[in-house]
């Protein structure tokens, strides 16, 4: 396996569950776009995350370098992952007492 | 309501949260056989996230939405829906695919594991990040059901 594209394809990945999550909260029309997709907005995100992250792979396979620095991946893989999550945990407080 | 989707969702993501853990300590100081066994271990930790993401999504879909949901935001503790629940079922969203990075990695760099401490390292960090996040997902599923039992008790 590439960890390279993997890594690419990780860290993007939560990106879009962090823009779709925010998205989905302040724009209506993409929340029941989602919703339309599969019958549930949730299910949605699911299933377009895990196809967007076999597809960002595939893509990454084959351009990425084969040379691969694993801690430099698996520290940006973090850094988005930590970020990502407290957005979406503050964004549900602001939302909350907003 | 109480369903025993709960406690398989439940009890499908401390499996994956325990393996990660187990992979973390097996990598403090790696041996063949420790890497080996924590190659395993990842795996099960990623089927047990994948399968615990597919049993919590029926119920979340199926029942709490139409259930649990509006009593919740009907009792005195609404913000366990709210901010818990929203963040939770997104965030959880994230677990399946570092489980697999971590899982990769192990995979493909078994025998430089080993002598290789900026691997190992990686490995370590990511398995850490896996467990915090699960173990903070069951925390989050304690407040739920907290929100959803004194919902219940003000109705009683």
């Amino acid at each position: 396996m590439n960890i390279k594209a993997l890594g690419i394809s990780t860290k993007l990945t939560i990106l879009l569950i962090t823009i779709m999550t925010i998205l989905g909260e302040l724009n209506s029309k993409f929340k029941d776009f989602l919703t339309g997709l599969t019958g549930h907005h949730w299910t949605a995100k699911g299933l377009i995350s895990l196809i967007f992250f076999i597809l960002i792979y595939l893509l990454f396979n084959k351009a990425s370098s084969k040379k691969e620095d694993i801690k430099k991946v698996i520290t940006v893989v973090m850094w988005y992952s930590i970020v990502s999550a407290l957005i979406i945990f503050l964004f549900y407080i602001y939302e909350f007492f907003a | 309501m109480a369903s025993y989707l709960i406690g398989l969702h439940a009890g499908l993501g401390e499996l994956g949260a325990i393996a990660f853990l187990w992979v973390l300590i097996e990598m403090m100081s790696p041996t063949p056989e420790r890497v080996k066994r924590a190659k395993i271990v990842a795996l099960i930790g990623v089927i047990a996230l994948f399968l615990s993401w597919f049993v919590g999504g029926y119920y979340y879909v199926n029942t709490y939405g139409n259930e649990v949901k509006p009593i919740i935001k009907g009792g005195p503790q609404p913000w366990s829906h709210l901010i818990f629940t929203e963040t939770k079922e997104h965030v959880f969203l994230f677990l399946p695919f570092l489980g697999i990075l971590n899982y990769a990695i192990i995979r493909k760099y078994e025998k430089e594991l080993v002598k290789n401490k900026n691997i190992s390292s990686s490995v370590r960090m990511i398995s850490l990040l896996i467990t915090i996040l699960a173990f903070g997902m069951a925390l989050m599923g304690y407040l739920i059901s907290s929100g959803a039992r004194s919902a219940l008790e003000v109705l009683a």
